[in-house]
């Protein structure tokens, strides 16, 4: 069965490399493109470009930036952040991203995710999800960058997103996010249990035991990082020797 | 100098393809012309997404025959994860569809399920190493030069299982099941996996191809 991936998380605004924290308050980091070039020669797995106000705005400002990074970038490349249709999708996937994640649209009409799975193939429809722990053993799903709450609960939205034909679930909790103290592993553990598809692990990893955790307790299939690398805490390089050191089995660099 | 030529279809990921490609500074011709096609040194089939969709799109545009026309002339021709299961005679992807035949053997669903009956995760997605089975040297073929037991990129719910079992350089272990993940009959070749999303193993692949 497949290698547990670890995947770079690029947030991006404009034209910056931006890092939040609960999926606000931004800091510039720098250039995307130059970023994601780094983390691919460390060993990245996959890379996820995340436009976070493409909602707000209702424009996507990725696609000279995933165009930029394919020259040199070699492993696939997951973006989201205001995509709504079916020719949002194709431009995107002609720009160079192999993967489409959808959130606030798939909330608006859930049958977008019926129509970008039949025509583009389930393994490129990944519906992301932003779950806010609401401290009663549910968690809320929110939209537009964690600022819009939908009264959906994630579960009963992961299996429907799933029977719709998404293929994958990009799961970041807004609760964890960018603080780095640790993943929601409820969340983690809910959603794996409750689908059958991939699940990639977003938010709160700050070190290493927060991956291994993520995967060995949650049961994630990837897990993405972004704090941890943009503020060199660790290389995917050193996360990666570090979780195979205690048996979890990843690509060899 | 060599150029290849991608067969245009409406569904996929055709640019990370053709950079794969300019990374070793040759021309790539998209195209969905017959006689461009017909003309070509090298073809790549790519595709994503559905089996008979894929089918249906080629006939639409009149392109099943002009590469059956193309392969007859035993020049090289590389099918790409949908594009390698389009080889093949048939498909059981949402109902039955005929594929190019080119390769004997049909394609079906990755069980649901581990040879110790666990859930397998569907689709198929990620890395997994590339196998050599014992009876294939891979010396004169398009895997020259790739290390074995290196890891290469996946997405896919559906497999080819080729008649011919020597066709198969390459297969992976999903929960107990092999399955064929590189395959090669002389011009005739078909590639599972993603070579154009596989570091620098996929990079090696594509410039055998280039240089084949």
């Amino acid at each position: 069965m497949a290698f547990k991936r670890l995947i770079a998380r690029l947030d991006v605004k404009g034209p910056n490399l931006i890092k939040s924290i609960h999926l606000e308050g931004l800091k510039i980091i720098g250039d995307p493109a130059k970023f994601a070039q780094k983390y691919y020669r460390d060993g990245a797995d996959e890379l996820l470009y995340m436009d976070t106000v493409a909602s707000l705005y209702g424009r996507n400002s990725l696609i000279d930036i995933v165009k930029t990074t394919t020259k040199n970038v070699f492993v696939p490349i997951t973006v989201g952040g205001g995509i709504r249709s079916i020719d949002d999708v194709h431009r995107m996937l002609c720009s160079g991203a192999d993967k489409i994640a959808i959130n606030t649209a798939a909330v608006k009409d859930p049958k977008l995710l019926t129509k970008i799975s039949r025509r583009f193939g389930a393994q490129c429809t990944v519906l992301s999800i932003e779950a806010k722990n609401k401290y009663d053993g549910t968690w809320e799903v929110y939209t537009d960058n964690g600022r819009e709450r939908t009264d959906l609960n994630v579960i009963e939205w992961v299996k429907k997103g799933v029977s719709l034909g998404a293929g994958e679930i990009l799961l970041t909790s807004v609760d964890q996010e960018g603080v780095a103290k640790g993943v929601d592993l409820d969340l983690i553990k809910a959603v794996s249990k409750a689908v059958s598809v991939p699940i990639i692990a977003s938010g709160g990893v700050g070190n290493c035991q927060h991956v291994y955790d993520a995967i060995t307790i949650g049961n994630a299939s990837a897990v993405a990082m972004a704090h941890i690398l943009h503020y060199e805490l660790e290389t995917i390089s050193t996360v990666r020797q570090k979780i195979n050191k205690y048996g979890i089995k990843t690509r060899q660099i | 100098m060599t150029t290849i030529t991608i067969i245009e279809c409406n569904f996929g990921n055709i640019f990370s393809l053709k950079q794969s490609f300019k990374y070793w500074d040759v021309d790539v011709n998209i195209t969905q012309d017959q006689k461009n096609i017909l003309n070509a040194d090298k073809i790549v089939l790519p595709g994503v997404g559905a089996f008979g969709d894929a089918i249906n799109e080629l006939q639409k545009n009149r392109l099943f025959d002009t590469i059956l026309e193309f392969s007859a002339k035993e020049k090289p021709l590389l099918g790409i994860c949908v594009g390698m299961q389009l080889l093949f005679d048939k498909s059981e992807e949402h109902g039955s569809y005929n594929g190019l035949g080119l390769l004997k053997g049909d394609v079906k669903a990755i069980p649901k399920k581990s040879k110790d009956g666990r859930q397998i995760r569907l689709p198929h997605m990620g890395w997994e190493t590339l196998r050599k089975p014992q009876y294939t040297d891979w010396g004169q073929t398009l895997l020259a030069g790739v290390k074995q037991n290196k890891e290469v990129y996946f997405a896919h719910s559906f497999h080819a299982v080729p008649i011919q079992e020597q066709i198969v350089l390459s297969d992976i272990d999903i929960g107990g099941h092999d399955v064929a993940a590189f395959v090669q009959n002389n011009h005739i070749i078909g590639s599972q996996f993603h070579p154009e999303k596989s570091g620098h193993v996929g990079l090696q692949i594509i410039k055998n191809f280039i240089d084949m």
